[in-house]
């Protein structure tokens, strides 16, 4: 309790030392959040078809895909591609992972030109300006953070089209293997037909008088042998047709069942947003801080504090008797 | 301002207490100047709070050996005068003939703070130039004070004179308590030498301003181990937070 009464006293004895950090860091926050460009946010509603996986809801399953394509390259530079990458490029400042004198730049608005965005750059921007809130079991809203409008619109409405591209090509891309490998059996089995028939003709042009007597030809066995090798062939080939043309059919009802359904497009931002992820992640870091400052001075200031508080601590700290106390003295 | 020193000299010649210009308080707990009929009281001089915390102080010393009692302190400014001259009030108040003595020959705020002529003091006394009832001023009832004076040598040479003399001896051969303003010990050896002049100290230290190493420097090597009395300990916590911590 003594111990407690103290450190109270250290506290309040040096609350603008102590508040110092915390004011510091929210004047610091609030310069960063300020000097930040401006934040525009265009949403696209999406309606999840069929069911969650386990125990996840199909929004859930779904916001989860989302994130796993956002952390590919691949899927970024491809939503990116055009006036985000244009933007990136032009503000490498913006990229996260950007050196410090270019995020100084940055906040400058000193142009920095002749600079790139790295690919893992553009991918990070993505994932970072990215929201997804969830409204119900089958209900995603995709939310893109832009610093203007049309690029804002534009993001989200590649975000979606390529989520579709992507979803549909996961899909498909078995049935397309197997298609590619059925038509490439039967290539290798058309060959062989033709070969087989190719065979029957040549044996009954070297057996000119089997070929004007069909009881002849019923008996020659060579010639049976050929014709049945010829009449598998071509059965073959009729079935690889056959699964060639389910296998297409499964291609095309696949490319028309979508995972989702846009229910609300995108739309052109009207109006600024005050609070994007980044300034809420920008904050909150800000406060955390001051905080952790507040505490390390509270510290330092406790472990430098060799000063006697109350009549109790004398003793213990100078090993001297002590006859009593009295309030400040005014001419001290 | 010619009856303003009238009043003072007045003063130093007769023990009816003056009333005293208010800039010079502790407290400004004073009737207005001047009054026809001046009436002091401790609270004149210190303040009621700082003088009940040194009654409860004083009660923890022994009065009966006590001839002579040193205020110092480890460094300057942590109410050593005030509260030597609150601790020879509360002597007086408990009926002891004391004297109060400036020995912070070098910052002398006493006299002035009385508003008492400031020489003949101790310096004169030392040298010879004046005897001790010439010093000695009354300032209220059971209380004089002999003021620092005026330096003219050394300050550590006018402490030499004065245990040469036996001042302090003296004073207390004739039934008088002597309550001395010392000198800051850290900084300088005035502080040591005028502490040794006097049979018990206090020392006084001001809560939260004077670090515990600087206490242990300043009593070390002391002829007499100081008791403390903390000056300075109203709480920086408010009331709220004391409430929710419940200390």
């Amino acid at each position: 309790m003594a111990s407690v009464k103290r450190y109270l006293e250290i506290g309040f004895a040096h609350k603008l030392l102590l508040i110092a950090p915390l004011f510091a860091a929210v004047i610091c926050t609030a310069a960063y959040v300020m000097l930040q460009p401006a934040a525009y946010q265009s949403s696209a509603t999406l309606w999840v078809n069929g069911n969650g996986v386990g125990t996840q809801s199909a929004a859930q399953s779904q916001a989860d895909i989302v994130n796993q394509y956002l952390k590919t390259n691949s899927f970024a530079l491809t939503v990116a591609q055009g006036p985000l990458t244009d933007y990136l490029n032009a503000h490498p400042s913006a990229v996260p992972g950007a050196g410090i004198r270019t995020q100084i730049s940055g906040l400058l608005g000193e142009s920095v030109s002749g600079r790139k965005a790295s690919d893992d750059g553009i991918r990070q921007y993505l994932a970072a300006h990215v929201t997804q809130t969830q409204l119900g079991p089958s209900e995603l809203i995709l939310t893109v953070t832009a610093p203007s409008p049309d690029l804002a619109k534009g993001t989200a409405d590649a975000l979606v089209a390529q989520l579709q591209v992507a979803e549909v090509a996961a899909k498909t891309a078995n049935l397309q293997a197997v298609l590619a490998l059925l038509k490439s059996q039967l290539q290798d089995q058309s060959k062989i037909l033709s070969a087989d028939l190719a065979a029957v003709r040549q044996y009954l042009a070297d057996h000119p008088n089997l070929a004007k007597d069909p009881a002849a030809q019923a008996t020659d066995s060579q010639l049976q042998v050929l014709k049945d090798a010829a009449s598998v062939a071509q059965q073959t080939d009729v079935a690889i047709l056959a699964r060639i043309d389910q296998t297409q059919s499964d291609l095309d009802l696949a490319n028309q069942s979508l995972p989702f359904r846009i229910a609300d497009a995108p739309q052109l931002p009207s109006t600024q947003s005050l609070f994007g992820k980044q300034q809420l992640i920008a904050i909150g870091g800000g406060l955390l801080g001051g905080v952790f400052l507040v505490a390390l001075m509270a510290a330092l200031l406790i472990r430098l504090d060799t000063t006697i508080h109350s009549p109790e601590e004398v003793h213990a700290m100078v090993g001297l008797q002590v006859v009593g106390s009295t309030p400040l003295s005014a001419r001290a | 301002m010619k009856e303003v020193l009238e009043v003072k000299n007045d003063s130093r010649t007769t023990p009816v207490s003056p009333s005293w210009p208010s800039s010079l308080y502790a407290t400004p707990r004073v009737a207005p100047w001047p009054t026809s009929t001046p009436t002091t009281t401790n609270e004149t001089f210190v303040a009621e709070d700082i003088m009940e915390g040194c009654r409860q102080a004083m009660q923890q010393i022994d009065l009966d050996g006590l001839t002579s009692l040193g205020f110092t302190s480890a460094m300057r400014g942590e109410g050593r005068t005030t509260l030597a001259l609150a601790a020879a009030l509360v002597f007086a108040e408990y009926g002891l003939n004391t004297v109060l003595l400036e020995l912070d020959l070098g910052h002398p705020e006493l006299a002035h703070r009385l508003g008492v002529a400031k020489f003949p003091g101790i310096c004169e006394l030392a040298e010879g130039r004046a005897t001790v009832a010439d010093a000695l001023r009354p300032v209220s009832t059971g209380l004089s004070i002999i003021p620092a004076g005026q330096i003219h040598g050394s300050i550590p040479r006018v402490l030499r004179q004065l245990d040469r003399i036996a001042v302090l001896e003296n004073l207390g051969s004739q039934g008088h308590v002597v309550v001395a303003d010392l000198p800051p010990i850290l900084g300088n050896s005035i502080g040591r030498q005028a502490a040794s002049l006097l049979a018990d100290l206090i020392l006084v230290v001001r809560a939260r301003v004077v670090g515990a190493a600087s206490i242990k420097e300043a009593v070390d090597g002391l002829p007499v181990t100081p008791r403390v009395l903390l000056n300075g300990t109203y709480s920086h916590v408010p009331g709220w937070a004391s409430r929710l911590s419940g200390i």
